[in-house]
C-alpha cells in the first residue's frame, strides 16, 4: 500500500486518510474480535465523486477494497481479510431531504441509523427497520446486508422500503438508481441486486428510503410460559393481532443467567431456567388494552405490561442485552438461522440431546422464524475443538429443514464456505457470474460472501 | 394497621416535554404515577406481604384519568382507592398545603396508622406535602426514606441526607416520604390489573374535603437554555484566556 499513498493523497487529500496503526486497529477488527485484518490504509471519502475516483484507481491497479460502514457485522463482512484498502463511508453522513408528502428520505450511506431516527422524529416518522446496533450501524451497511432486526414482523423486510440507490461500481462508474416512485415496473429492478450484496457488487453511496410513521402508542407485554409449545400457540394468536409490533422469544435458561449482568434493571419476572419468555409489542393508534388482556390470558396468567416509558425500555433492554451478556458468559458460537418457528426447540435438542454438553441456548425473532442459537464455551480451545463437529451438524440440519444458514446477519467471512450447500450449484453459479459482471477484477470485498 | 398512600399523576418522565407559555403542554401527553409515589405504593405492598400492615388505601387528587393511576396502585397490591376529583391542573393548581389539608381530612375520617408518599413529584419538585401533612396532624415524620422497618408500632427509618444516612425512630402514627433507593417497584401484571377493577374505588369531589387556594402563582415556564458545545483548546494560555473572557470565571 505504501507505493500508492501519494496517489491516494491526490484523490482524497491527506485529511481523509488514516495510516496510524493505532487508529487502524478498530477498523481492522470486528466487534466480536473474531477477525483481524492487516490493512495499512483507510480512506474516508466525503462525496460519491471521491468514492468513484478511489474505486477507479483501485480497479486500474488491482487494489482490493473493503467498504466499511459502522463495522457492526456479526460475520466479519466489514473488515479486511488481508491488507485490503478500507473505504469508510463515515464522513458521507448527510441527510439530504425528506419529502413530507411521500415520507421518502434521501440520505448518504454513512448516516448512523439512530441519527436517521433523530432527524425523522421531527416529522413524526421513523426508519422502517430497527436493530440493537442502531447507535453505530450505518444506512449503507444496513442496505448492503438487508438488515433484519426487531421490526420485520411488523413492517416486513428492509427491501420493501428501499425505493432508490446510488451505487458506485468497482470500475468507478456511478450508477444512478435513485428512483423515488413507489411503483415502477420498468423491467429488471437492478437495485435489488445491491441490497444484501454485502459490498461485493458495488458501494452504496445514497439511498431513498420510504419511512414509517411513528406509532402513536406502544405497549409491551412480557409473558412467562411453561413450555415451548405454549410459545408457538401464543405466536399463532399474536399473528392475528393487526397491531402486532414485535414478537421476541427468550429461553429462561438465558434470561436467568443474564440476571447478574443487569443488576439494576427491573426484571419482569424472577427468570427461571425451566421457563420460556416472550416479549410482545403492540403498536398503533388507540390500543385497547382489554382486547389484548382477554386474548393473552388464554395462554397464561403470568403476564406483565408496562405502565410507563421507563418500564417499556426496561423490558426491551432484557431482550436486547442478551447478545452482549452471552459474550460475557464465555466464548460464544452463534448461529443465526431461519427455520420453521415450531422447530426451534426440536432443533436445539437434535444438536445436543437433552440439551447436555456445553451450555447452549436459543432466543430470537420467533415471529419471523429467525433463531439465534448459541453455544458457550469456557475456553477458545474447547470452542474450536467442538466447532467443526457441531457446525457441520447445524448446517446440515438447517438445510434439511429448507432453512437459511443466515437469516439476517449475512454471510461475510463466517459462512462463506457454506454458500454452495445453501444455494445449490446452479444458483450459486449465477451469483458468481453476476459478481464477474460488476467486478471482473474482484477488487470489492474479496473473500466475502461468494 | 391501615396505611394511606398518596399518589400523584404526572407526565411520564420517559417522554420529551413541550413547553408552552402557560406551562408544560399536557395535551395528548402520556401520564403515569409519579416515580416516588410508585415507590411508596411498592413499600406499602411489601409491608403488607410481611404482615406488618393489614390494609392499603391509595388516594389521588385529579381529573377523571387519575383513576388509571389508582388502578395501577391497586394492581400493585393496594386494597382500596380514593379518587378526590377536580378539574384543576394537577401540575399547577393542586399545591402542597391544599393537598396536605385534604389528606389530613381523610386521615381524620379513616384513622390511618401511617401515611406513605413520594418525597416530591417530578412536575413541581416541591418536596413539601409530606412535611406539611405531618405538621397539620401533629404527627412525627421521616422524609427521604431509603429503608423502613416497623416493629410493634415503632417505625425505624433510614433517611438519605446530605451528609450520609440518618436513622430515626418514632411511635406510629406518622408520615414517611419515600426516596429512590427505598425499593424498585414491581411490574403490574395483567391478572392483577383486572382484579383491580373490582376493588373498592371511592370518588369524592374535592370541595367536600377542602379548597384549592392557588396561593403560589406560576409566573413563567421556560425550557432550559440549550447547551452550547465545548471546545478543545490548544494550550493552557488559551484555556485561561477563555475562562477569564468567555466563561467570566475570574
Amino acid at each position: 500500500m505504501k507505493k500508492y499513498l501519494n496517489s491516494f493523497k491526490q484523490i482524497v487529500g491527506a485529511q481523509n486518510m488514516i495510516t496510524d496503526p493505532f487508529d487502524l486497529k478498530p477498523l481492522n477488527q470486528d466487534w466480536q474480535r473474531f477477525y483481524q485484518g492487516k490493512s495499512e490504509l483507510a480512506v474516508t471519502p466525503t462525496s460519491s465523486k471521491m468514492v468513484s475516483e478511489i474505486l477507479q484507481f483501485c480497479n486500474q491497479n488491482n487494489i482490493k477494497v473493503v467498504p466499511q460502514g459502522g463495522n457492526t457485522s456479526f460475520v466479519g463482512g466489514a473488515t479486511p481479510v488481508q491488507d485490503e484498502l478500507i473505504l469508510s463511508l463515515r464522513k458521507m453522513n448527510n441527510i439530504l431531504e425528506f419529502d413530507t408528502t411521500t415520507s421518502i428520505v434521501t440520505a448518504e450511506s454513512g448516516v448512523i441509523l439512530q441519527s436517521m431516527n433523530d432527524y425523522l422524529q421531527t416529522y413524526r416518522y421513523q426508519m422502517p427497520w430497527d436493530l440493537g446496533a442502531r447507535g453505530s450501524c450505518q444506512l449503507g451497511g444496513n442496505i448492503a446486508t438487508n438488515a433484519g432486526g426487531l421490526n420485520v414482523v411488523r413492517n416486513g423486510p428492509l427491501r420493501n422500503y428501499i425505493l432508490g440507490l446510488e451505487v458506485v461500481l468497482p470500475n468507478g462508474k456511478i450508477l444512478d438508481l435513485l428512483n423515488k416512485n413507489r411503483k415502477d415496473n420498468t423491467g429488471t429492478d437492478l437495485k435489488q441486486l445491491f441490497i444484501g450484496s454485502e459490498g461485493t457488487l458495488g458501494i452504496i453511496t445514497k439511498a431513498n428510503v420510504l419511512c414509517a410513521p411513528i406509532p402513536e402508542q406502544r405497549q409491551v407485554f412480557f409473558l412467562e410460559l411453561k413450555g415451548f409449545d405454549e410459545a408457538i400457540q401464543l405466536l399463532r394468536s399474536a399473528k392475528q393481532f393487526e397491531q402486532l409490533g414485535a414478537f421476541e422469544f427468550m429461553e429462561g435458561r438465558i434470561l436467568q443467567r443474564c440476571l447478574p449482568f443487569n443488576p439494576q434493571l427491573k426484571a419482569p419476572f424472577e427468570f427461571k431456567a425451566d421457563k420460556y419468555y416472550v416479549l410482545i409489542e403492540i403498536c398503533g393508534q388507540q390500543i385497547e388494552l382489554e382486547y389484548y388482556f382477554e386474548r393473552l390470558l388464554k395462554h397464561t396468567e403470568q403476564i406483565v405490561f408496562n405502565q410507563n416509558e421507563s418500564e417499556l425500555q426496561a423490558m426491551w433492554r432484557w431482550r436486547e442485552s442478551v447478545p452482549e451478556n452471552l459474550h460475557k458468559m464465555g466464548h460464544v458460537l452463534t448461529y443465526d438461522l431461519s427455520i420453521p418457528p415450531d422447530k426451534f426447540e426440536w432443533f436445539a435438542e437434535e444438536i445436543y440431546p437433552e440439551r447436555k454438553g456445553p451450555y447452549n441456548a436459543f432466543y430470537g425473532h420467533l415471529g419471523d422464524g429467525n433463531i439465534h442459537y448459541n453455544i458457550i464455551f469456557e475456553s477458545v480451545e474447547e470452542m474450536h475443538k467442538e466447532q467443526e463437529r457441531v457446525e457441520d451438524k447445524i448446517i446440515k440440519l438447517t438445510k434439511s429443514l429448507n432453512g437459511s444458514i443466515s437469516a439476517e446477519h449475512g454471510v461475510g467471512q463466517l459462512k462463506r464456505h457454506y454458500m454452495e450447500i445453501q444455494k445449490g450449484k446452479e444458483t450459486f453459479g449465477y451469483m458468481q457470474e453476476l459478481k464477474r459482471v460488476f467486478d471482473p477484477n474482484n477488487i470489492l470485498n474479496p473473500e466475502k460472501l461468494l | 394497621m391501615k396505611v394511606l398512600v398518596a399518589v400523584k399523576r404526572v407526565v411520564d418522565s420517559g417522554i420529551k416535554v413541550r413547553v408552552k407559555p402557560d406551562g408544560i403542554d399536557l395535551q395528548g401527553v402520556k401520564m403515569t404515577i409519579n416515580p416516588f409515589c410508585e415507590i411508596a405504593v411498592e413499600e406499602a405492598v411489601r409491608l403488607k406481604e410481611k404482615k406488618l400492615i393489614a390494609e392499603i388505601v391509595a388516594v389521588t387528587i385529579g381529573p377523571k384519568q387519575g383513576a388509571e393511576s389508582l388502578r395501577h396502585a391497586l394492581a400493585l397490591g393496594a386494597d382500596k382507592a380514593i379518587h378526590v376529583t377536580t378539574e384543576a391542573r394537577i401540575d399547577q393548581a393542586v399545591q402542597p398545603l391544599d393537598v396536605a389539608n385534604i389528606l389530613a381530612k381523610l386521615v381524620e375520617r379513616d384513622n390511618y396508622n401511617l401515611v406513605l408518599m413520594g418525597k416530591q413529584s417530578i412536575d413541581d419538585d416541591f418536596n413539601q406535602t409530606g412535611q406539611m401533612l405531618a405538621g397539620l396532624l401533629d404527627w412525627p415524620q421521616a422524609t427521604f426514606a431509603s429503608n423502613i422497618q416497623i416493629t410493634d408500632g415503632i417505625a425505624q427509618v433510614i433517611r438519605e441526607i446530605d451528609g450520609g444516612l440518618q436513622t430515626v425512630k418514632f411511635k406510629l402514627p406518622g408520615v414517611i416520604t419515600c426516596d429512590l433507593r427505598l425499593n424498585q417497584p414491581r411490574f403490574a401484571s395483567v391478572p392483577n390489573i383486572m382484579k383491580a377493577k373490582s376493588k373498592p374505588l371511592e370518588t369524592i369531589p374535592l370541595d367536600k374535603l377542602g379548597k384549592l387556594h392557588n396561593s403560589i402563582q406560576i409566573t413563567k415556564t421556560e425550557a432550559p437554555a440549550i447547551r452550547k458545545g465545548g471546545a478543545i483548546v490548544e494550550n493552557v494560555d488559551v484555556l485561561i484566556q477563555k475562562l477569564r473572557n468567555e466563561a467570566k470565571l475570574f
